[in-house]
């Protein structure tokens, strides 16, 4: 048992561990979803103010809609790499969870996935967190 | 029916030909060469749908509209998702960096989510700069606009607005500003953004710039400068008969002079102005005056017997056809310069009875000796004998009929045979029409398609409504068939006034069909064409005696000069133009756009039409394959006036399951 381990998880359960991560990296991958759908949003608001067709014809409109068309395809693109981190994130945190539950001992996880967890999570598994607050986005 | 000389002969009836052109499961159209990949043909659209400009279509719709408060509320908009994108981005900085820990955990997708994750921030870190930049060129040209807007009202602008200068240089400075917008787009689109990107990816072109990746779906861009059509555009509109002086006698005069028989030369007061038959208060264009002039001097070689052995092959060989083309088509251009060039000399020099030659009378004078090498092998001769034949199932292969799977479209364009309701699908029928019969015949011979297209759609209720499909010009001479030198000749200068019978003979040839397919007065046609046949359409649609028989609903064309032709506004027009092709400019006025009647001018969507040695005097963009392609993108684009167009043609013709199609056709010959 490493003196990393024993000094953060004094006495914690691999599967309280476990499913604290779980819980833990589910939540960011929450928020990588929520920002998928505000890029979504995003996306198709710079999409409707690009149809200045009627409004605006003349010299600077097919280059501003053009800039427009780019927009919403980077914001789709920033929108697609969100859900892949979301989905990434969830596979890594069954995984991940897993891996904890499976041992005997939380000391047993190795130091850097320790290091990793104290960090994160905090000496003696405290709870609250800066990413566990409501992101503050607005649409 | 009789022509006005010689006899028409009309054998048969058509028959519909619906099952022989457009049998079902025939298979997938081949591709022709150079449009078989389907991204390609893809992008191609998306260009033109991204660089369509529109005029009229919709009520009080011209060239350039302008809401500035609209464009305000624009910037609005932006400044708040400049804010959106910024708080999503505060947001994920704290979880970015716990996932940059947990990636330390030995997990592969937590390292993968991690490296992702830094990816995201880096993508809305760039938004929020490409958004503000945006919004901040929205200022610019917002201002800009109300700038040129206070300019405009300014006590200086009438003069500016009434000087000839201005009308000949306006086609090359739109352009020019056409162009540097579409480096602009291309510059966006390809992300360069520092003078080494910029260094790297842009070069010079042999008319103008390519820059890599800066074409729609990550093609390269070609952005073609101002060309000899923008040139021309300008210099055909010059104003050079006087409005209420154009009586035509001294040009017919002089132009006679240097005809081979004077007295026939002579080029109709009203037919100078083409289909329209302008009032005579307005003054004649360049290219007004010029056309009816050719068609005048044309006509007259064709009478003389000096020109009549020169003119007798009917099928020439393709490099032949290829530089008569060309010939035929810097015609006017020369037409056009040679008044220019010698303006210093000529048209202030004083006539022998001391007046001032007006400049027709200058360009009259020297134009056609300069002509006479050029034209005499185009001479339109009169026909003695046409022959218009009704094809039928029987006799269809002797008409050298194709089926689907030997008339190629792009890949990705469909056309199965209904009556389309789309400009995108018009265009594709347009080109299916083209290529009825093509290729060679059984002997090896090459065939004109002399053929005119009626299709004939019926609902479940028996409402029917018809649809005319006119094709462009196959040969650039008077040849025997229909779509020719002479079709050109008779059709700008048809006059809107004419009887049924004295239409030109593609347009007689539809009504024939019409009837064989069994309209009855009032009921609905909608017409397209291209090139010539564009020119037929609206010849047609401008036509009295067609218009009282027929409600004519709709007309579309493709590379047409139709600005001559006065349509009603019962009728929805739209006319489709590459910025880069020479013929719709050879009409000399500009298109009389308004609530019923658009224009919509798209970048030359297929870059070899560009790259090709026709690239540089427009005739590449002319091609109806890429006006094809085309097409889709403006029918995607969503444009209110394209969303009207397309509105009024399905309004008009019977669409959708239950629909019967029938395809009534006609051959014409003629005799010499």
């Amino acid at each position: 048992m490493s003196h990393l381990a024993s000094a953060v998880f004094p006495g914690a359960s691999p599967s309280v561990v476990s499913s604290l991560v779980h819980e833990r990296l589910s939540a960011v991958a929450r928020q990588y979803d929520d920002a998928a759908e505000h890029l979504a949003e995003l996306a198709s608001r710079i999409a409707s103010l690009a149809q200045t067709h009627g409004t605006w014809e003349g010299p600077g409109a097919r280059s501003f809609r053009a800039r427009a068309d780019q927009h919403e395809q980077e914001l789709r693109g920033a929108e697609y790499r969100c859900r892949e981190t979301a989905q990434l994130v969830r596979s890594g945190a069954a995984a991940l969870a897993e891996r904890i539950a499976a041992v005997e001992s939380v000391a047993q996880v190795g130091a850097p996935l320790a290091a990793a967890l104290s960090t994160v999570l905090g000496v003696g598994l405290a709870v609250g967190h800066a990413a566990s607050a409501p992101w503050g986005g607005a649409p | 029916m009789s022509m006005q000389h010689g006899v028409t002969e009309v054998h048969g009836r058509a028959e519909d030909l619906q099952s022989e052109l457009f049998t079902p499961g025939s298979g997938e159209r081949p591709a022709p060469e150079g449009y078989g990949d389907p991204e390609r043909v893809a992008a191609a659209a998306e260009g033109a749908r991204t660089s369509m400009e529109v005029s009229g279509g919709v009520p009080g719709g011209t060239t350039i509209t302008v809401d500035t408060g609209a464009i305000r509320d624009v910037e609005g908009s932006l400044a708040g998702m400049v804010e959106t994108v910024g708080t999503t981005l505060a947001g994920l900085i704290p979880v970015t960096a716990e996932l940059r820990l947990w990636a330390l955990a030995g997990q592969p997708s937590l390292a993968g989510a991690g490296a992702l994750a830094e990816l995201v921030s880096g993508d809305l870190l760039g938004q929020v700069a490409g958004l503000e930049a945006t919004a901040a060129r929205l200022v610019l040209a917002r201002q800009n606009y109300e700038t040129v807007e206070r300019a405009l009202t300014s006590l200086l602008a009438g003069p500016v607005w009434g000087s000839r200068l201005y009308g000949v240089t306006r086609p090359l400075a739109r352009d020019c500003r056409r162009s540097l917008e579409d480096v602009d787009i291309a510059l966006a689109r390809a992300g360069i953004t520092s003078p080494d990107q910029f260094l790297e990816r842009v070069q010079p072109w042999q008319y103008g710039l390519i820059i890599r990746g800066g074409g729609p779906r990550g093609t390269d861009a070609l952005i073609r400068g101002p060309g000899l059509d923008d040139l021309l555009d300008g210099l055909l509109r010059h104003p050079v008969v006087p409005g209420g002086s154009a009586s035509g006698s001294y040009t017919a005069s002089r132009a006679g002079a240097d005809a081979p028989e004077p007295d026939t030369a002579a080029a109709e007061p009203d037919e100078r102005t083409g289909g329209a038959a302008s009032s005579s208060l307005r003054p004649l264009t360049l290219g007004q005056h010029a056309r009816a002039l050719a068609a005048g001097l044309l006509t007259a070689y064709g009478r003389s017997d000096k020109t009549s052995a020169g003119a007798g092959s009917p099928l020439p060989d393709a490099a032949g056809e290829e530089s008569g083309m060309i010939e035929a088509m810097l015609a006017p251009v020369v037409t056009a310069m040679l008044p220019a060039s010698l303006a210093g000399i000529t048209w202030y020099t004083r006539h022998r009875d001391g007046r001032r030659l007006t400049p027709a009378e200058a360009f009259d004078r020297g134009v056609p000796a300069a002509l006479r090498p050029a034209l005499t092998p185009r001479a339109l001769r009169e026909a003695r004998r046409e022959v218009f034949t009704g094809v039928t199932p029987a006799n269809a292969a002797r008409h050298h009929m194709t089926g689907m799977p030997e008339r190629p479209l792009p890949a990705g364009v469909r056309h199965t045979g209904a009556v389309p309701t789309t400009v995108a699908g018009t265009a594709a029928a347009l080109k299916d029409a083209k290529n009825i019969v093509s290729g060679k015949g059984p002997g090896g011979e090459q065939v004109e398609n002399s053929t005119v297209m009626v299709q004939k759609a019926t609902d479940e209720n028996g409402r029917s409504a018809y649809s005319v499909v006119l094709t462009g010009t196959e040969e650039w001479e008077d040849s025997p068939g229909v779509h020719d030198l002479k079709g050109i000749g008779q059709g700008i200068t048809a006059q809107p006034d004419a009887t049924l019978t004295e239409l030109p003979q593609a347009q007689r040839m539809a009504v024939q069909a019409l009837q064989d397919a069994g309209i009855r007065p009032g009921d609905t046609v909608v017409l397209t064409g291209h090139s010539l046949g564009g020119i037929d359409a609206a010849g047609l649609a401008a036509n009295r005696a067609f218009r009282e028989c027929y409600d004519v609903a709709a007309v579309t064309t493709f590379g047409s000069p139709v600005g001559d032709f006065k349509i009603p506004e019962e009728t929805s027009v739209m006319a489709v133009e590459h910025v880069d092709d020479v013929v719709p400019t050879l009409d000399g006025v500009p298109n009389p756009d308004s609530g019923h009647r658009s224009t919509v001018r798209v970048n030359t969507p297929y870059h070899d039409a560009l790259t090709l040695e026709q690239g540089f005097t427009g005739v590449g963009a002319h091609e109806m394959y890429v006006y094809t392609v085309g097409a889709r993108g403006i029918t995607d684009s969503g444009h209110p006036a394209v969303t009207a167009h397309e509105r009024r043609l399905a309004d008009a013709v019977p669409h959708g399951p239950g629909t019967r199609t029938e395809t009534y056709v006609y051959e014409g010959r003629e005799e010499h």
